[in-house]
């Protein structure tokens, strides 16, 4: 049988992206089992040939299958992808992998998606009826699917100490940890919409924390970093004074030749750190960070996580992260993401609802109108508070 | 046991292992190889270029199981930009690595001020929401810019993401540029429609586009107000996209970054609001954001990032310098997110 118009014309639109110094997806997918065929007439057509399939149904496996369905099955069978979590901080050993090509030679198209955004894996192009005895076959290896539907998805943190310095916590114990407590909440999705906890070890945020997570941990610190004074001794004056002349709240100082971080003025924004050669690291007063409502998708558009609390340790999060949810669970619309349901209610009605007092560090401005309630008891509470502060009887 | 393999530590080097909590310093070698130095140990990082939509035939993903092997015992570890990231123990076989990688056509990058990879979504390769197929934009855009991943310097880090949709799952908004696909026609409703939760779907709805219709057992979408987001495509199967061919575009976003550094966490802004798609190999969108980085190189300070760059020239300057036209779609006119976020959060 020949092949349709729109396929001939776009295995020739594609053989153009086989070319160039980036590795080529066509070059890989062409050693694979996956339709080709089907992605080329939609290239030549300029339209997505998949159309939405909804959840596959598989006893035994409540997260982890995505479907996909084809509009076009003369040129391109329709077929579910399975998606794989990984062990912490993304670290994976040769025989997983090939422990993982074997079951996409044996059950899918011999193709690997080798991390997605969301920082697992997937394997496409397995065909439903053959997902029960994948999952049970994989799962004997080790290894478990999940990270999909309305449950907590993949959570992802920074290498951590096991690689980087910088690290004020070990973030992929970290994830072991919340995975021991939550896997229950990551198994079965009984959110209003997915939930995402992103970890980092420190504000470089490598692991995109403050941009991606619902829920987002960042190690920091309070006052000034940590000067390493016999490692400093090693820089040169241009590059002592390109750390002075870095700092961009001017808290660094150079005196007869010492240096000096001004604790007060210190934001932790981690510039010196990186320009100082490993003679400068985070403080030793250690403070986690723990942000909400961080999002790319959903009703408003995109979002960047909102600073909720200061925690000195990082595993009090644990219980801030279940009175979330439950105010999640209570609180959010079908399908709304926990920043949009934030955005609806109010970041102080949010605060009310977690148990959480407001705090300055809440807030990037204060409110211009005056039309706000205070009842007879704050109003009490607020004097006491004022003579407090400011003296008087 | 349930959930992801482990504790990690198992799926890590001893020489790892033992240094957890120990390593001193990190410095950039060159473009690609990072030397991590503990006490008394080194080891280095070799960071890939991977393909632009990170899929693999199980053929490669062996030959990268052999080198693991081959240079540190079976480990390797994969980053969240999509790099395949492998370690060695000495610099002599980093680069004998780099070699062995390059001749299989993954060129070793990124790092410091450099382009550290491209990430993207599945696009038309394999998603159903997709109105710009985002691989073949990376692929074209990775094959024009590769020589800021492994050779010529850039002010500062700098990262390039492109999702076909505004889901954004390839990373887009987040990334310094990033290209994000646009659905200008509106979706449709099929028979289908009667295995969905109407009144869900409806709520979904951003602006109120979706009308119920109780007695038929199925909705309208109003024209005039669906903003094509396709929130209520991915939620229900009996509502799908058809748009007629050749009519959907992407738009290139501007800003985006993580760090604490000034000017903080960003989320990407629409700079070009629409272009065509054009594949296989997008000219125009090469060409603008081979513009924006070039006149970032010539005008920047050393460290500033793209964002950096902008706030402190000023987006009109920006427009001036860059010679990109300005487009209206740029001003926000959706609802009150912009009062939002003057007032609330982004705290220290």
């Amino acid at each position: 049988m020949n092949d349709p118009d729109e396929v001939v014309k776009g295995l020739e639109i594609i053989k153009e992206l086989k070319k160039g110094p980036w590795p080529s997806y066509i070059t890989e997918t062409e050693k694979t089992r996956y339709p080709l065929k089907l992605y080329a007439a939609s290239l030549y057509l300029k339209r997505d040939l998949w159309t939405t399939g909804g959840y596959v149904s598989v006893p035994g496996v409540p997260t982890g299958i995505l479907m996909r369905v084809t509009s076009r099955p003369d040129i391109g069978e329709s077929a579910n992808v399975v998606r794989v979590y990984l062990p912490s901080g993304n670290f994976v050993t040769s025989k997983m992998l090939r422990n993982l090509a074997d079951f996409a030679d044996k059950y899918g198209v011999s193709m690997v998606h080798a991390i997605t955004t969301s920082e697992d894996f997937e394997i496409p192009g397995i065909p439903k009826e053959k997902i029960r005895d994948f999952v049970a076959e994989f799962r004997a290896t080790g290894m478990e699917v999940g990270s999909t539907g309305d449950a907590f998805r993949n959570t992802t943190t920074c290498v951590g100490p096991a690689l980087c310095e910088y690290a004020t916590f070990d973030t992929p114990k970290f994830r072991d940890d919340f995975y021991n407590r939550f896997n229950d909440y990551a198994k079965y999705p009984t959110f209003p919409h997915k939930l995402k906890l992103k970890i980092s070890g420190c504000p470089l945020d490598c692991a995109r924390a403050s941009q991606k997570g619902d829920i987002a941990i960042i190690g920091s610190w309070e006052g000034a970093p940590l000067i390493i004074r016999e490692k400093l001794k090693l820089l040169s004056e241009k590059e002592m004074l390109e750390i002075v002349n870095g700092c961009p709240t001017g808290a660094i100082s150079l005196k007869n030749g010492e240096l000096n971080i001004e604790g007060d003025l210190c934001t932790q924004c981690m510039k010196c750190v990186k320009l100082s050669k490993g003679s400068i690291l985070p403080g030793e007063k250690k403070k986690y960070l723990l942000y909400v409502g961080g999002k790319l998708r959903g009703k408003k558009g995109p979002f960047t996580a909102k600073l909720v609390e200061k925690m000195d340790d990082p595993y009090q999060a644990f219980d801030i992260i279940e009175r979330i949810i439950n105010v999640y669970i209570e609180n959010a619309a079908r399908k709304e993401r926990l920043g949009d349901m934030i955005f609806r209610i109010g970041m102080k009605n949010f605060l009310d609802l977690i148990e959480k007092e407001e705090k300055p560090y809440h807030i990037k401005d204060l409110r211009t109108n005056i039309f706000y309630k205070v009842s007879e008891e704050e109003k009490t509470k607020m004097l006491e508070e004022l003579k407090k502060s400011l003296g008087g009887e | 046991m349930e959930g992801p393999p482990r504790p990690y530590t198992e799926y890590i080097h001893d020489m790892i292992k033992r240094n957890i909590g120990k390593w001193k310093e990190h410095r950039f070698v060159e473009p690609g190889i990072m030397e991590h130095i503990s006490d008394n140990d080194k080891i280095y990082t070799i960071r890939v270029a991977s393909t632009s939509n990170a899929r693999y035939s199980t053929d490669t993903i062996r030959k990268f199981a052999d080198l693991a092997d081959k240079y540190f015992d079976g480990y390797m570890r994969f980053t969240g930009a999509f790099n395949p990231e492998f370690f060695a123990k000495t610099l002599e076989d980093a680069k004998k690595l780099k070699k062995d990688l390059e001749s299989m056509g993954f060129p070793v990058g990124g790092w410091e001020n450099h382009l550290w990879n491209i990430t993207s979504c599945a696009g038309y390769f394999h998603c159903a929401l997709a109105a710009t197929d985002a691989p073949s934009i990376a692929k074209s855009l990775g094959d024009a810019v590769i020589k800021y991943f492994n050779k010529d310097e850039l002010p500062a880090k700098f990262t390039l993401a492109v999702s076909g949709c505004p889901s954004a799952c390839g990373g887009a908004y987040l990334a310094d540029i990033s290209i994000v696909g646009i659905h200008t026609e509106i979706p449709i409703v099929t028979e289908n429609i009667k295995s969905c939760d109407l009144m869900g779907t409806a709520m979904i709805c951003p602006v109120g586009a979706i009308q119920l219709k109780q007695a038929e057992k199925t909705i309208e979408i109003r024209e005039n107000l669906c903003i094509g987001c396709g929130l209520c495509v991915g939620a229900c199967s009996g509502i799908i996209f058809r748009t007629p061919e050749k009519t959907d575009g992407h738009a290139v976003i501007v800003g985006g970054k993580a760090s604490s550094i000034p000017p903080g966490t960003q989320i990407g802004r629409v700079v070009i609001p629409f272009i065509p798609n054009d594949p296989p190999r997008y000219e125009l969108t090469v060409k603008s954001v081979l513009r924006i980085i070039e006149t970032w190189k010539k005008e920047a300070k050393k460290g500033e990032r793209l964002i950096a760059w902008i706030e402190r020239i000023g987006w009109e300057k920006f427009f001036e310098k860059t010679g990109i036209p300005f487009f209206k779609q740029s001003m926000d006119d959706l609802d009150l997110r912009s009062l939002m976020l003057l007032r609330e959060g982004g705290g220290k």
